[in-house]
C-alpha cells in the first residue's frame, strides 16, 4: 500500500514515516502543502495523512483541491487542535477521519488499515470470503478458522489482492505499491510470493484463490460472503 | 423609576425650587395687598369719619352734640359691621351707633385737637375691628369750646374675605400652573431621555447576544459616549480572543512535538522497556493536562458572551453526528436527531460544537446501535438539550465521578471522563447544569441546559 504522508514537523514525519514503513507501507514524504498535492497527483496514493498547520497550503486547502480533482483517495487528517469545531471543519471539507496530536502510532496506523478497507467498499472490519477471513486491523488471515503464517511481505500482497477482489493487479503496480522505489525491481520475485501465497492459502490445490492472467497480472478470484 | 432615576431627580428639584419661587410669589403678592387694602380700609373710614363730623348737631344749651341721622345707614343695624361713637372731653359717650350695641371700643389716649388716631382692636367671636377717631375742638354759638372725639369703626370681615379670595385664587392659579409646568417638564425629559433608554435597551440586547455592538444614530451628548462603548467592546473582545488564541497556540505548538516525541520512541520491547512505559506516561500526563487546561481556559472564555448572536442548534448536531457517522463507520450506529429548528443557543458556536461533540461521541462510544438527541426550550431564555443512548448505562453515583476533574471511568474508552468533565466545566461557565439519568433507550442519558436565545 501507498501512503502520502504530509507534515511539515521534520521529526513527527520521519517517526511516522520510519513507523509505517515498518508496518509494510510504502511512504511518501512531503513537508509542505503544495508539495503534497503533487505527489498525490504523481503517486495516486491509496491513502493520505495531512497535517492540517502546513505551510504554503494549508492542510484544508489540500484536501479541498484534492475533492476538487476527484481524487476520492480517503485522507485522514492529524490536528493539535482537538476542538470539534475543527475536526468537523475537516470533515466536511472532505477528510475521512482525523487524529489529534499526540496519538499513538499503532492506532495511527489501524486508522489506516480501517480507512483503505473502507474505501475499498468494505464495511465490515473482517474481510469474510467463507472459508478465507481476513482481518486487517490485526493483519491476520485465516483458513477454516485456522490461522495462516504469513510474513510481511506475503500479507501486504495478500492484501493488496483481497483489496482489489475481482479486479485484474498488474506486476508493475505490486512493484509500485510494494517495495521501496531504490529497491532492486524483479518482477520474478512477485511470481515467487505469489506461488508460496498459494501454497499457504490452497495446501490442496481446490480453491484456487489467486488466477493469472497471462500478460495482465493477478486476480483474487474468490467472491465475499454474502455478496453472491 | 429608581431612586437614583435622572429624571426622577430632576423632577423633584424643580418642583421644590417652583414650591419654593411661588410660595415667594404668594407671600409678595399678599403683603403688597394687604398694604392696600389697610389703605383703602383707611379711606373708607376716614370717609366715615368726615361724614359723621359733618351730620353731627351742636345742642346749644348743653354744650353737647346730638346726631338726629347717622350718615350710612347700616350704623343702625346692629350686625352691619359699621358703628360710630362720639365722647365727650371728660370721655362720657355722647352719642352711639345702634350697631355697635354690645361693643365697647378700646380707645387709646385723647391726642389733640385734630389729630386722626388709626388702631385695630380684637373682637371676640369675630374678626375684629378696624377703628379711627379724630378729635375736634367745637366752638358753640355762646362762645364755649367744647373737645369731642368722633370714633367709627369697621368690622375686618370684608377685607379678610377679600384677602382670602384672593389668596386662594393665588394659590389654585400658582398650584396649577406649576403642575402643567411639570408635566411639561416631565414631557420634555422623557424626550430628552428616550436615547438613554435606548442605549439601556441596546446594551440589554447585547447581554442577551441579540446585538453585537450600538447603533450609531445618537444624539451628538451621546455620540461619544457610544462610540467609546463599541470601541472598548471591541478592544475587549479582541483581547479575549487575543488572550485565548496564545493560550491555544501556546499549547497546541506544545502537541506536535509531543507527537514526535512519542513516535520517536522504540517499541517497548527494547532494553528498557520500564522506562519507557514511563515516559509513555508521563507524555501521556502532559497530554491530558494539556487538553484539561485547554478547556478550561476555552470555558473561561465562554463567560462573557456578550455580543455573540445566537446559534441554531440542529446544524451543529447534524453536522457533529455527521462527522462522527465517519469516524465511527464500523459501529452502525444510527442516530436520531429531535431538534426544532427554533431551538437557539446563547453563546459560542465552537463551544457548542465542544459540548455537544463530546457527548455525542460518548453516546456514539457506549451505545450500541442507537443514540437520540433532542432538545427543547424549557423555560424562557432556557433549553435543554439530551443525549441518549442504549448503552450499559450510566449509574448516577459514578456520574458525578466522571464529572470530577480528570476521572476516567473506563480505559478502554480513554478519554471519557474528561470528555464529560470538559463538558461540565463550559455547562457551568454558561451557567447551565449537567445531570445524568437513565435513558429510555436503555443506556445513559445527558442532559444539560443551557441560555436559549
Amino acid at each position: 500500500m501507498r501512503a502520502l504522508l504530509v507534515e511539515d514537523d521534520d521529526a513527527l514525519r520521519h517517526a511516522l514515516a520510519v513507523a509505517m514503513r515498518a508496518a509494510g507501507w510504502q511512504v511518501d514524504e512531503a513537508a509542505d502543502g503544495r508539495e503534497g498535492l503533487y505527489l498525490a497527483e504523481e503517486t495516486a496514493p491509496d491513502v493520505a495523512i495531512v497535517d492540517l498547520g502546513l505551510p504554503q497550503m494549508s492542510g484544508m486547502d489540500l484536501i479541498a483541491a484534492l475533492r476538487g480533482k476527484k481524487q476520492r483517495l480517503p485522507v485522514l487528517i492529524l490536528t493539535a487542535r482537538d476542538r470539534w469545531q475543527d475536526k468537523v471543519a475537516g470533515l466536511k471539507a472532505g477528510a475521512d477521519d482525523y487524529m489529534v496530536k499526540p496519538f499513538h502510532t499503532e492506532e495511527l496506523l489501524a486508522r489506516l488499515e480501517a480507512l483503505v478497507r473502507r474505501s475499498a467498499g468494505w464495511a465490515q472490519p473482517v474481510l469474510d470470503f467463507g472459508v478465507l477471513r481476513f482481518e486487517p486491523a490485526a493483519q491476520r488471515v485465516e483458513l477454516r478458522g485456522e490461522p495462516v503464517e504469513l510474513t510481511s511481505f506475503e500479507y501486504r500482497l495478500l492484501e493488496y489482492l483481497v483489496l482489489r477482489a475481482g479486479q485484474v493487479v498488474s506486476r508493475s503496480e505490486l512493484i509500485d505499491r510494494l517495495y521501496d522505489q531504490d529497491y532492486d525491481r524483479d518482477s520474478n520475485t512477485i511470481e515467487v510470493f505469489v506461488g508460496r501465497l498459494r501454497r499457504k492459502l490452497d495446501p490442496d490445490g481446490v480453491l484456487k484463490p489467486i488466477e493469472t492472467l497471462r500478460g495482465r497480472g493477478y486476480r483474487f478470484a474468490l467472491t465475499p460472503a454474502g455478496r453472491d | 423609576m429608581g431612586k437614583d432615576s435622572l429624571r426622577q431627580r430632576v423632577l423633584l428639584s424643580l418642583a421644590i425650587a417652583l414650591v419654593v419661587f411661588f410660595g415667594a410669589t404668594v407671600a409678595a403678592l399678599e403683603w403688597s395687598l394687604g398694604a392696600s387694602l389697610s389703605r383703602a380700609r383707611d379711606e373708607v373710614l376716614e370717609a366715615q369719619l368726615m361724614a359723621l363730623i359733618a351730620v353731627a348737631e351742636p345742642v346749644e344749651e348743653a354744650h353737647s352734640l346730638q346726631l338726629p341721622e347717622p350718615p350710612d345707614g347700616r350704623m343702625l343695624s346692629p350686625d352691619s359691621g359699621l358703628h360710630a361713637e362720639i365722647r365727650d372731653a371728660r370721655g362720657q359717650v355722647v352719642w352711639r351707633s345702634p350697631s355697635a350695641l354690645g361693643i365697647e371700643f378700646e380707645l387709646p389716649p385723647r391726642a389733640g385737637a385734630g389729630t386722626r388716631d388709626r388702631w385695630l382692636q380684637a373682637e371676640v367671636g369675630g374678626p375684629g375691628l378696624a377703628l379711627s377717631s379724630m378729635t375736634i375742638d367745637w366752638e358753640f354759638e355762646d362762645g364755649a369750646v367744647e373737645s369731642f372725639r368722633f370714633v367709627v369703626a369697621q368690622s375686618l370681615e370684608p377685607w379678610r374675605a377679600q384677602q382670602r379670595a384672593f389668596r386662594l385664587g393665588l394659590v389654585g392659579w400658582f398650584g396649577a400652573l406649576a403642575v402643567a409646568m411639570l408635566a411639561i417638564l416631565a414631557f420634555v425629559l422623557r424626550q430628552v431621555m428616550r436615547p438613554l433608554g435606548r442605549i439601556e435597551r441596546e446594551i440589554r440586547e447585547m447581554e442577551t447576544a441579540r446585538r453585537e455592538q450600538l447603533s450609531s444614530e445618537w444624539p451628538e451628548e451621546l455620540r461619544g459616549v457610544a462610540a467609546n462603548l463599541n470601541a472598548l467592546l471591541r478592544r475587549e473582545r479582541g483581547r479575549q480572543r487575543r488572550y485565548q488564541e496564545s493560550l491555544a497556540n501556546l499549547a497546541h505548538s506544545l502537541k506536535t512535538p509531543l507527537a514526535a516525541v512519542r513516535a520517536l520512541l522504540p517499541d517497548s520491547g527494547s532494553s528498557t522497556p520500564e522506562r519507557l512505559g514511563m515516559i509513555r506516561g508521563e507524555l501521556s500526563r502532559m497530554d491530558r493536562i494539556i487538553g484539561w487546561q485547554l478547556r478550561r481556559a476555552a470555558a473561561a472564555g465562554a463567560a462573557g458572551g456578550v455580543g455573540i448572536a445566537p446559534v441554531a442548534v440542529a446544524p451543529v448536531a447534524s453536522d457533529l453526528a455527521a462527522t462522527l457517522d465517519k469516524v465511527y463507520p464500523d459501529r452502525g450506529v444510527s442516530c436520531e436527531l429531535d431538534i426544532p429548528e427554533s431551538i437557539s443557543f446563547r453563546g459560542d458556536e465552537g463551544d457548542l460544537q465542544e459540548m455537544l461533540g463530546n457527548l455525542l461521541e460518548n453516546a456514539w462510544k457506549y451505545g450500541r446501535r442507537r443514540v437520540r438527541c433532542s432538545a427543547a426550550n424549557v423555560a424562557p431564555g432556557i433549553i435543554a438539550l439530551r443525549i441518549e443512548d442504549d448503552g450499559e448505562g450510566l449509574d448516577p453515583a459514578r456520574a458525578s465521578e466522571a464529572l470530577a476533574r480528570g476521572a476516567r471511568l473506563d480505559e478502554s474508552h480513554p478519554g471519557q471522563g474528561i470528555g464529560l468533565a470538559a463538558v461540565n466545566e463550559l455547562v457551568c461557565a454558561y451557567g447551565g447544569a449537567l445531570t445524568v439519568e437513565r435513558s429510555g433507550l436503555g443506556g445513559a442519558a445527558v442532559i444539560v441546559t443551557l441560555p436559549g436565545a
